[in-house]
């Protein structure tokens, strides 16, 4: 639903002073847990005590250490099909972040780009670039996502595919905004003096100013991604089965919440916890970068 | 004013012709609803016959047009898995989802407005954090699986709620929540962060300077000043929340148009899909052209791209 | 509809929003009724939903069955035929013609006059429209000749060729010719009696909401069984968690339940009713078939060259592998909970079924010799297979069972590539052949005979290939031309020890159906060996 945004206004008033001084340092929790998790996603093959794959129907639902039956080569427990849930969630960090980072990556150059040229050019690119934005957002997302998952089979690319389609209006209108309030700055205008090319003044003037909001958006984004994940998956068309992902674990337990809670609940708090840190992180970097950046 | 509001107008037809224009491919190349209604039994020449009996054989550019001009007098073509018009079955379904977009948007309201608006006006202390990530939980947790969770909670443990379908007010609750949770973060941002703007500006200064009551400065000064991007947010969220409903009434097997929708996707039944697609389509370009229009009226400094 | 009624429902819903936006919700009930007298069931999947037999799907059995009555009925326990709206049925002209008696005295809901020869006539009769396409509409528009009526209660039918089938098709269950009234289709149209259907059935619809609900009220005095309960409403949850909820908040009171629901419902002390034994599954080995078709594939190590005997010979032993790598008992008490045997079965053969035998057990859990066949056949290293974990109507947990069989192929050295899809994309590629030589899993219910289950998945003319097609299409065909019951279960049975010999599918045993009751249920009689309920009349109140 943060695909959801109001017209791009822009912001006249500068911040309040204060809010600068609010927070020089990030907020380490939050960063310690993302740090942990990249870590976790990039070393998962080291780190996971066992192939997230593999499990056999007598080893079904062993419980964590700590409860009743649990087995020390399952710290935290197996899955419906015997699966070893902690390398499951390893594993999971590991798709869960890369389906978010590949698809944000993608979504913000194509958005951030579309936006870029209607906000420079103006005009009739400028309208038909936002009557697109439009179309995109009055498209029942989920809807549209399901679709495309018959169309073209699930798979990883696929929930790409829907990422990027959810996701670049948001990117186009923020961009688009931006670009319209610095093309009319001052250091545009000398550039355009010095007899810099359109081409020049875009590329080598404006983008590097519209990074940190991009930034901005693209870390709340993060979260949003995953738990979008997930509910692709509740529905059938996200990342396929057996792969891991903490959106297929979470919709796998989903009817096992009091049988065996950690099936579901700890992909869950992995969830929870992580798009929590990247939301505060993500406000802290809207803080420290751009005070005046409010639509994201 | 008159020159862009006819602009807007336009470019919102030609926005819904794109609509139907992707939608109409889109469906098309999800597949055949034949190949999947009909019995094992029946072979490729039954197919193809009950293919031309539903003019489904005929091109597509051909069959976009007999769509278009059967839209445009309010006929939107018999349901295949129904036999019934998916008009019919649309009207049926749509009330349910606009109760339970109403009352979703109903409880990001309440819930999201006095929490930003404190939220800002507390800026940095405790509860500012607690309520700003007591909005984030929402958007922190997959929708099915809090659905689930509420269900279990009210339904089974207290007793309190019904658990699925429509019918009562009580029936509305736990969908109603479960939609309108995930939304409260969005709103609550906003209206956090338009308060904060609003706040430091000279007028709240010059209110504060005068010895106006804090209660009257931030509700009366600020709050109003604050409201107009909060308010067409809302409007938007609530047309936003119509097109994400389809997990939710999934879960509580809520007859709207979601549960319609994404059925009429597994059967491939085009008429529906084109037509519900068409429809929330409709509703989102509407609303989006009004509070453009609106906004044109308000603050014609805004710069217009028109 | 005309465009003033609306704008009517569109105001009204707009008022009713906007009363809900408002703060005041202003529903209308009307539902309400005495909760002791209803009994409130949830299913989780429909089909088309339509009442009407020439387009029914078997989804859509648990939802319309209570409307009608069948021309025959079934022995609750033997799955045998009785006498249902037809008092007696008969051959003659070597079974080209079959003549069927009335009862009489049956009358249609709400006053549509009574059940005569016409209306068996014209329910039949709609087959023949091109745009039939379910239930047994191919059978009757390819073979049927003409129906007479010769008087109010004998419907005389014609075919082209012997169908000694055909009583199976007017069967209760296995069956799909529910005989609507003549006069009420006539009258209303197809369109409204497809929202409001009348039969002469137990139970008469009252009102509904496609794809939501549907209420019925008990007709008294039916001539077949007045049902225990006032009330009936049919309800659509597609969420089986959500239907587990609604069970244990005393919502609903008969749902289907399985696997992890099944124990979660038993822990909660909800009463779990059975139908042992009603559904057969086995994996689908796909590739075994002719030449003319896509998926033909001889390299394929399941398959093998049938002109080449050690070829041939080496694609069995690889599909014997392929039975005994997997640990049957596991799935058995993991994923069906104990509810299922390993009930000796070849393929669509019930214990019911003539000429059936005891000596047909489900291959042993051996992996070890398992991956010597493999070896054996050429194929130590393993190869890949495709599989699509995906949910079947008879088979809701396909995608559980699937991925134990994957993962236990997979210890014997298997490379195994999931690709799911939906029934909705996988099934039409399947009847294009065009799967790339998937498995899956299979559940199927049964028929009253096997033969007219390997007619449709095994015979190259068939309508579908579950097991394989071509190589046996001589034996059916002489079970099919023959007459004598006798002598047709014995060849029946040969042709079933041939497929058992053969392991062309991976057995995976017997599973018992399971749904959990509420309080407010006492008993209830189901048919035997149906995956489905079909009979909520015999549901007695506690």
């Amino acid at each position: 639903m943060s695909a959801v945004g109001p017209p791009v206004i822009a912001a006249e008033t500068a911040g309040i002073a204060p809010r600068r001084r609010d927070r020089r340092w990030p907020p380490t929790i939050p960063l310690a847990i993302v740090g942990a998790l990249l870590v976790c996603a990039i070393f998962a093959p080291w780190l996971a005590p066992r192939s997230p794959l593999e499990g056999s129907l007598g080893d079904r639902l062993i419980p964590p250490i700590g409860m009743e039956n649990a087995r020390s080569e399952h710290p935290l427990g197996t899955d419906r099909l015997g699966r070893d849930t902690l390398s499951r969630l390893l594993y999971g960090a590991r798709i869960s972040l890369s389906v978010s980072v590949v698809g944000i990556i993608l979504t913000g150059t194509l958005g951030g780009f579309i936006g870029l040229v209607a906000g420079f050019l103006g005009g009739w690119v400028d309208t038909l670039l936002m009557r697109l934005v439009d179309i995109s957002l009055s498209l029942p997302g989920i809807l549209i996502a399901v679709l495309l998952s018959v169309v073209f089979e699930p798979s990883f690319k696929n929930v790409i595919i829907v990422v990027v389609f959810l996701l670049w209006p948001s990117y186009a209108r923020l961009v688009r905004g931006e670009t319209l309030s610095l093309k009319h700055q001052e250091f545009v205008a000398l550039a355009r003096i010095a007899g810099c090319s359109p081409l020049t003044i875009m590329f080598r003037h404006i983008v590097p100013n519209l990074l940190p909001s991009i930034l901005v958006l693209a870390t709340l984004h993060v979260g949003y991604v995953i738990v979008l994940e997930a509910a692709l998956s509740f529905l059938g068309v996200g990342i396929p089965p057996p792969t891991p992902s903490w959106g297929v674990m979470v919709a796998d337990g989903r009817g096992l919440i009091e049988q065996a809670w950690w099936v579901s609940i700890l992909p869950g708090i992995a969830i929870l916890v992580t798009v929590l840190s990247l939301n505060i992180l993500g406000d802290w970097v809207r803080d420290r970068l751009d005070p005046k950046l409010r639509q994201v | 004013m008159q020159r862009y509001i006819i602009g807007r107008v336009l470019q919102s037809v030609v926005s819904m012709f794109v609509v139907s224009m992707v939608v109409f491919a889109l469906v098309r190349f999800s597949g055949d609803p034949i190949q999947i209604m009909a019995p094992p039994e029946a072979s490729q020449a039954d197919i193809a016959a009950m293919r031309a009996y539903l003019g489904l054989d005929r091109p597509w550019p051909v069959q976009y047009w007999g769509f278009l001009t059967h839209a445009l007098h309010g006929d939107f073509g018999q349901s295949v898995r129904f036999r019934r018009p998916a008009l019919d079955l649309i009207l049926e379904r749509y009330g349910a989802t606009l109760e339970l977009g109403g009352v979703a948007v109903l409880i990001v309201i309440v819930v999201a407005l006095p929490v930003g608006v404190y939220s800002a006006v507390r800026r940095g202390t405790g509860l500012d954090y607690a309520a700003r990530a007591f909005a984030a939980l929402g958007q922190a947790v997959p929708q099915f699986w809090l659905g689930l969770l509420l269900a279990l909670i009210f339904g089974v443990l207290f007793h309190l709620l019904p658990t699925s379908g429509h019918g009562t007010p009580l029936h509305i609750i736990l969908p109603g929540l479960t939609l309108g949770w995930f939304a409260v973060a969005g709103l609550m941002r906003l209206t956090r962060s338009a308060m904060l703007d609003v706040l430091g500006s000279e007028y709240v200064k010059l209110a504060r300077i005068k010895g106006l009551p804090e209660r009257q400065v931030i509700w009366k000064h600020a709050f109003k000043n604050a409201a107009l991007p909060v308010v067409t947010f809302a409007a938007l969220l609530f047309v936003a929340l119509l097109n994400g409903s389809i997990i939710v009434e999934t879960v509580f097997g809520w007859p709207g148009l979601g549960l319609l929708v994404i059925e009429a996707v597994d059967s491939r039944d085009y008429p529906i899909v084109q037509a519900v697609v068409l429809f929330l389509s409709a509703m989102y370009i509407g609303v989006n052209l009004l509070v453009d229009i609106l906004y044109g009226y308000l603050n014609p400094k805004i710069r217009y791209s028109a | 509809m005309t465009r003033s009624i609306d704008r009517r429902t569109f105001l009204r819903h707009t008022g009713t929003t906007a009363a809900v936006i408002a703060g005041a919700p202003l529903f209308a009930s009307s539902r309400a009724a005495a909760a002791g007298d209803r009994l409130v069931v949830a299913v989780g999947q429909w089909g088309t939903e339509t009442p009407f037999a020439w387009r029914h799907v078997q989804a859509e059995k648990p939802l319309w069955d209570c409307v009608y009555d069948p021309l025959i009925m079934r022995d609750p326990k033997t799955f045998a035929y009785r006498p249902g709206l037809a008092t007696e049925w008969k051959p003659s002209n070597e079974m080209r013609t079959w003549m069927f008696k009335l009862r009489s005295g049956v009358r249609f809901h709400e006053n549509w006059g009574e059940l005569t020869a016409e209306d068996v006539k014209f329910t039949v009769e709609q087959s023949f429209k091109p745009d039939s396409l379910g239930g047994s509409a191919y059978f009757f528009r390819n073979q049927l000749d003409r129906i007479e009526t010769p008087d109010k209660y004998t419907v005389v039918m014609h075919f082209k060729t012997r169908a000694w089938i055909l009583p199976s098709l007017f069967t209760q269950y296995v069956g799909y010719q529910n005989v609507i009234s003549k006069k009420y289709m006539e009258t209303v149209g197809e369109q409204k009696a497809s929202v409001h259907p009348i039969g002469t059935g137990p139970f008469h619809h009252v009102e509904g909401k496609q794809g939501d609900f549907h209420r019925f009220e008990a007709v008294p005095n039916h001539w077949r069984k007045t049902p225990g309960f006032k009330e009936l409403v049919i309800r659509r949850i597609p969420e089986p968690a959500t239907r587990l909820a609604g069970l244990r908040a005393g919502e609903i009171d008969i749902a289907q339940v399985f696997g992890d629901f099944l124990e979660q419902a038993q822990k909660a002390s909800l009463r779990i009713h059975e139908t042992p034994n009603a559904a057969q599954y086995w994996v689908i080995l796909t590739g075994q078939t002719t030449p003319d078709r896509e998926d033909y594939c001889p390299p394929c190590p399941w398959v093998g060259d049938q002109k080449d005997p050690k070829s041939w010979e080496n694609g069995r032993k690889v599909r014997l592998a392929l039975n005994l790598a997997v640990n049957k008992k596991a799935i058995m008490s993991g994923l069906w909970k104990g509810k299922g045997s390993e009930t000796p079965y070849s393929y669509y053969y019930y214990p019911f079924n003539k000429g059936y035998s005891t000596d047909w057990k489900l291959p042993p859990y051996d992996p070890e010799r398992a991956k010597k066949l493999l070896a054996e056949a050429g194929h130590a290293g393993g190869f890949e297979v495709r599989v699509n974990p995906y949910v079947q109507l008879v088979a809701q947990d396909g995608p559980d069972v699937m991925e134990a069989v994957a993962l236990d192929w997979e210890k014997i050295g298997i490379k195994v590539k999931r690709v799911p899809e939906a029934t909705s994309s996988f099934g039409p590629k399947g009847r294009l052949r065009k799967t790339g030589k998937t498995f899956s899993v299979y559940g199927s219910p049964p028929f009253d005979e096997p033969v007219a289950g390997w007619e449709r998945v095994i015979h190259s003319k068939g309508a579908f290939n579950l097991l394989l097609d071509g190589t046996y299409d001589e034996e059916i065909d002489t079970i099919v031309r023959e007459f004598d019951a006798e002598r047709r279960a014995k060849l029946t049975h040969d042709l079933g020890q041939k497929l058992y010999d053969g392991y062309h599918g991976v057995m995976l045993g017997m599973k018992t159906i399971t749904w959990a009751l509420g309080k407010k249920v006492g008993s209830w009689q189901m048919l035997a060996y149906v995956p489905a309920e079909t009979n909520y009349d015999s549901v007695t109140p506690a």
